[in-house]
């Protein structure tokens, strides 16, 4: 069957359609899976695309972050500025300030930012707004100009720099900074006028410094006359106007002499010495002299060196005892009853230098609380009216205070009102190299039991921490019925006592009432007896004899003269049974021969003179000064030295001629002057060591001079001096060379001698009593007790005597022998009755030379009864009857 | 003629010489485009990688993107942009063809051979494959449209590396009135299939694509996996040359061979009729404006 054409064509063309439409499904199929494809696509790069947005969106926080940090870091930056810092745009208006800006002008920043300076401050004027401008005209920096600027809080004056800010080369505003040197300015006005107050201080110091010395000059004079005029012929008002003016002149020498000390320090002219010293032996030198003073004042003297204080040291020893001279020197002025104690301990071990701590305690009347800082200030004494009471500069204090400072120390205060001050002050030596001090101890003490007995209880603890640092044991007791009951129970005990140290002056039982039951009883017969005083009194050598003690110490109590004591007590009692009983006494050889050595010093500088006096004065010498060599001479043939320091270039007669002067007059007149030399002696001591006996009549002349080259010394030599020191002139070697060649006076040998030596002990049949020209107590006893009669008596005594020794003078001048016997005889009569063994002795003296009508070396033995006569009445004066005493100014009578 | 062992060393030789000559800079952009179409997972973003790993590529790219073609309604500076503007899939054959295209690119012709019509009957051929295999299987024919652009490269070696002895055998094919392998397999012991496939097998393209470019004239010899690719192709091939479409390689057919692919394939004359409409509107379409 044939299909037709139609048929056919219509069958292709179903087909084509049907392939159509299976191509058209398929495109369509897949076309959907890749439309599907594609937003899955899209989807993930528009989530992708999101992700960028973030991630562009955190850069940008990032960047925005980080830009505000920096304008944070810029911020800190510019408010940690000192300067003010602004930025203004072109308008001048404020940009950007820093806190200082804002501070500056007393506005805070948001007031000051988009304004300019003129409209926050109308009524200012237009500060600076010119250099502004030139900078945003002219693009270029002005600098450092110095303006004033009104702020919130006033005017202030700033110092500005100017700088454009600068884009691709155009002005666009400008940067200010600015310092407020408001505040400099003040400071530097106050910095110049402090400069100007500093210099004005420097020229008052060295005024001062100036006219102190200027004053002291025509004062050496003075002092130096009236010593000579002392020594001639004068009635007895005559020498009290002499004995003021050299008291008075003294007086104003030591103030003088504090103001050049303290003007000195202002300038900062001192200089301090690096000298080898010993410690122990200055302090204990220096107490010497204070124990005299504290015990005419009725005061308890202590001196204490802590034994673990290296003694040697290198410093300047001189003005440490000024220091230690000055607060001592107070203590005694403003104490009248109860103690005074000086310490020196350990501050600091520093290697090869050591800090040394001072202590000078009294109870005296203290200082109010608000008075003890200024007490240093210069010129201030704690009270204005304390001056009119107790007198003085008051720089003393102040002195020390500086003196304590250039030696690397401090000083302090601590006190209370009545019940007495503590001053303390520390210094810093260097300490000596080499073998130690000089202290040999040859007795083995260690283990020695010793009882010590002392009411006061300072005493006590000084007296063990030495005998501690012996090694002893001791044991301390505060009155005599507790020693003698421990005694008793020693007894029972296997370890005895072996020493026994005993104060005198104690209430219950005085130390010879204690010594004396001490020796009734027989057990205790061999224990050595040391007793310990501070008032030396006649008859107590005897009194120690006959009870049968066998130490004599006085007070303050050094540690060598203990140890000497206690070791020659204690040998005596080991060598046992000897006849005569011996007694210790601290006197030593050094002191007693000192006293009776006259030095005449020849020199005409003041200054010089005044360092060899003090030295000399300082030393126990006796001094006399001549300036140059003519008065040398003059004063040579007048009176009889011991030994002279001569300087050798002066006006008038130089040295070279006056030492052959008195070479000539020596060998001319020596028989002479052996004969009267004996007589003239005026030191207390009653030892007799003339210095020109037969085997040495000739006196010795020591050279001063600042040539120290070898030459000089032949010439001096070849001239007849004996030997020579150098000028600056130092205490020790001074001291070393006037000891070496006044030697001869003691006996002892020639060899040169320690200073550490002089604590030595003699051995003497009759103890040597300390310089009281009588003693007060046995007076009072033989007046049964009554001191208002003795003082009557005294009174009227020595008003009598006064016009006695007138009266002698003028029989001697008229050779009438037997007035002079008899007023003599009449002294000595009286003042055997007052005690006054002294002027009792002189009296008979010139009573015997009034007996042989002859009236040889009348005039001598006249002035040494004078002598004796002002001895007694200064002494009578301070004790207390002061105000019942006319006349004459007394103070410090012994005190040089 | 030569013994396999003499052919494996002559086409070892050209392998050799393809590596080192600019030919195989094309082999990047292939793998990784042939990587994508076989990973389900891959994503534009992979593509795009790929296309921007390669500068002048990317600015091909951009240029057919932003042509009046595409017609984008604004300039399109990113590899992104284009993805989104052409799609993902479409943008996948740009980027192969602007890439395969480069080594078309010298202008000489040798008697009516030339590189330009070479590549016009490459993209002809690849077009239609590509839509037999859309429209009458229903498949994308990603693989085939590589396959197509790629299956004439053998000629592209011969004209690069022996230029005498493949202006020679083009002369003689002309002369002689014979295929083009027939003469390149008397002269050279190989013809531009093998070395095609050779190379493929060098580049570690896949087997489907090496198959399908050493069996393109002889469907019969590839295995039977890979049949429709390789018969399709050579439907595409036999197709463009005698419709003219750019240079044919084959002036003396096999018609049986031909009836037999579509046979197997089972496409009615008149449904490969329809497909191949379609093919010439888009083609004329992409020669108008200058895409190739």
């Amino acid at each position: 069957m044939a299909k037709s054409g139609y048929v056919k064509e219509l069958e292709d063309k179903v087909l084509r359609l049907e392939t159509k439409v299976k191509h058209l499904t398929n495109d369509l199929r897949l076309t959907r899976e890749e439309s599907e494809t594609s937003t899955q696509n899209y989807f993930e790069i528009y989530s992708h695309m999101e992700e960028k947005i973030d991630e562009r969106t955190a850069k940008l926080n990032e960047l925005q972050k980080a830009l505000e940090e920096k304008n944070r870091e810029l911020t800190i930056m510019l408010d940690s500025s000192p300067g003010m810092i602004f930025y203004k745009d072109t308008e001048l208006r404020h940009i950007r300030v820093n806190k200082k800006y804002s501070e500056a002008l007393g506005a805070p920043i948001e007031k000051i930012l988009g304004k300019t300076y003129e409209e926050l401050f109308p009524q200012a004027g237009a500060y600076g707004r010119k250099d502004d401008l030139e900078v945003i005209q002219r693009g270029k920096p002005v600098p450092n100009k110095t303006e004033f600027i009104q702020t919130y809080e006033g005017q202030k004056q700033i110092l500005i720099d100017r700088i454009p800010s600068t884009v691709d080369g155009r002005v666009v505003g400008i940067i200010g900074f600015a310092l407020d040197v408001t505040y400099l300015m003040k400071l530097e006005a106050l910095r110049q006028a402090k400069e100007e107050a500093e210099a004005a201080n420097r020229a008052k110091s060295e005024f001062l410094a100036k006219m102190s010395h200027e004053i002291r000059t025509p004062l050496n004079a003075i002092i130096g006359m009236a010593e000579l005029a002392f020594e001639t012929d004068l009635d007895v008002n005559q020498r009290n106007i002499f004995h003021t003016i050299n008291m008075e002149a003294n007086s104003l020498l030591v103030i003088v002499n504090e103001c050049l000390d303290f003007s000195k320090i202002e300038a900062k002219a001192i200089q301090l010495e690096e000298i080898p010293f010993d410690l122990r032996y200055l302090i204990e030198d220096m107490a010497n002299s204070i124990a005299y003073r504290a015990q005419q004042k009725g005061l308890e003297f202590i001196c204490f060196m802590a034994p673990d204080v290296p003694s040697r040291l290198i410093g300047d020893p001189s003005r440490l005892r000024q220091i230690l001279t000055n607060l001592a020197g107070n203590a005694l002025k403003f104490t009248h009853e109860g103690e005074i104690y000086i310490k020196a301990g350990m501050a600091e071990d520093l290697g090869d230098r050591l800090k040394i701590r001072f202590l000078v305690k009294d109870t005296g009347i203290g200082i109010p609380k608000d008075k003890q800082a200024i007490i240093f200030e210069s010129f201030t004494q704690a009270d204005d009216s304390m001056t009119r009471r107790y007198g003085g500069t008051g720089l003393g204090v102040t002195i020390s205070k500086q003196l304590a400072e250039c030696m690397g120390g401090e000083i302090g205060v601590k006190s209370e009102e009545g019940k007495g001050s503590t001053f303390w002050f520390t210094a810093v030596f260097l300490k000596q190299k080499g073998e130690p001090s000089l202290t040999t101890e040859q007795v083995d003490l260690s283990d020695l039991r010793v009882l010590v007995v002392d009411d006061n209880l300072t005493n006590q603890f000084l007296l063990k921490a030495y005998l501690k640092s012996w090694g002893c044991r001791p044991v301390a007791v505060s009155g005599g019925k507790e020693a003698l009951s421990l005694l008793r129970k020693s007894l029972f005990m296997k370890e005895p006592f072996n020493l026994i140290l005993t104060d005198i002056q104690m209430p219950e039982m005085s130390g010879f009432d204690l010594a004396t039951e001490i020796r009734a009883v027989e057990a205790f017969k061999g224990i050595p007896i040391i007793v310990l005083t501070s008032m030396g009194m006649l008859g107590d050598g005897k009194t120690c004899k006959d009870i049968g003690i066998q130490g004599y110490l006085s007070k303050p109590i050094r540690k060598d003269d203990l140890r000497k004591a206690i070791e020659s007590v204690l040998c005596l009692s080991k060598g046992g049974g000897e006849a005569a009983p011996t007694l210790i006494t601290r006197h030593t050889v050094a002191e007693s021969y000192r006293k009776g050595v006259r030095i005449l010093l020849v020199e005409d500088y003041p200054a010089n003179q005044q360092v060899a006096m003090q030295h000399l004065y300082g030393g126990g010498y006796q001094v006399d000064v001549a300036e140059n060599g003519q008065q040398a001479v003059e004063a040579f043939k007048r009176k009889n030295y011991d030994l002279v320091l001569m300087d050798i270039q002066m006006p008038v007669m130089d040295g070279y001629e006056a030492t052959r002067e008195i070479r000539k007059l020596e060998t001319r007149n020596s028989c002479c002057f052996q004969g009267v030399s004996h007589k003239l002696e005026t030191g207390k001591s009653s030892t007799d060591h003339s210095p020109l006996t037969t085997h040495d009549s000739r006196i010795p002349i020591i050279a001063t001079t600042a040539h120290a080259i070898q030459g000089y010394r032949e010439k001096c030599l070849d001239a007849g001096m004996d030997d020579y020191v150098t000028k600056p002139l130092r205490r020790k070697e001074l001291l070393a060379v006037v000891e070496r060649w006044t030697l001869s006076k003691s006996g002892s040998t020639h060899e040169p001698r320690q200073h550490q030596s002089r604590a030595e002990n003699i051995k003497e049949d009759i103890p040597v009593e300390v310089d009281v020209p009588m003693n007060f107590e046995r007076a009072i006893g033989e007046f049964m007790g009554k001191e208002d009669v003795l003082m009557g008596v005294l009174k009227l005594f020595l008003e009598n005597v006064k016009d006695q020794i007138g009266t002698m003078r003028q029989a001697i001048s008229e050779g009438n022998a037997e007035v002079v016997e008899k007023e003599a005889h009449s002294i000595k009569g009286g003042a055997a009755n007052l005690t006054a063994d002294d002027l009792s002795r002189s009296a008979l003296e010139l009573e015997k030379i009034g007996k042989s009508r002859t009236l040889e070396g009348g005039i001598e033995a006249l002035e040494k009864l004078e002598n004796d006569f002002f001895n007694l009445k200064s002494y009578a004066e301070e004790k207390l009857i002061i105000n019942k005493m006319e006349g004459i100014s007394n103070e410090n009578l012994d005190s040089r | 003629m030569g013994s396999d062992e003499e052919k494996h060393a002559i086409l070892n030789h050209i392998v050799a010489l393809v590596n080192q000559s600019a030919l195989s800079s094309i082999r990047n952009v292939i793998s990784g485009i042939i990587r994508i179409i076989n990973d389900p997972k891959s994503t534009a973003k992979d593509l795009k990688e790929i296309i921007q790993i390669d500068p002048p590529l990317t600015a091909r790219v951009l240029r057919v993107a932003n042509s009046a073609y595409y017609a984008p309604r604004k300039e399109i500076s990113e590899v992104q942009q284009a993805i989104i503007w052409i799609g993902y899939d479409a943008l996948k054959e740009l980027a192969l063809s602007q890439k395969v295209c480069g080594i078309f690119e010298k202008d000489e012709s040798i008697g009516r051979y030339s590189r330009r019509l070479l590549w016009k009957h490459c993209v002809a051929v690849a077009l239609l494959a590509k839509l037999i295999y859309r429209r009458e299987f229903g498949d994308r024919g990603e693989s085939i449209y590589v396959a197509g652009l790629l299956h004439e490269i053998g000629i592209i070696a011969e004209d690069q590396f022996f230029q005498d002895e493949f202006k020679h055998i083009l002369g003689k094919s002309e002369h002689e009135k014979k295929n083009l392998t027939e003469t390149e397999y008397e002269l050279l012991g190989v013809t531009h299939t093998d070395i095609g496939n050779a190379i493929c097998d060098n580049w570690n393209l896949p087997d489907e694509l090496a198959f399908a470019i050493g069996c393109h004239h002889n469907p019969d010899e590839a295995p039977q996996q890979f049949s429709r690719i390789v018969s399709t192709l050579h439907i595409a091939d036999y197709v463009c040359q005698e419709r003219g479409l750019g240079y044919g390689d084959t002036p003396f057919p096999d018609k049986a061979v031909f009836r037999e692919c579509l046979r197997r394939l089972d496409i009615q004359p008149h449904a490969l009729e329809l497909i191949v409409e379609s093919m010439e509107q888009e083609l004329e379409k992409m020669e108008g404006e200058g895409l190739f």
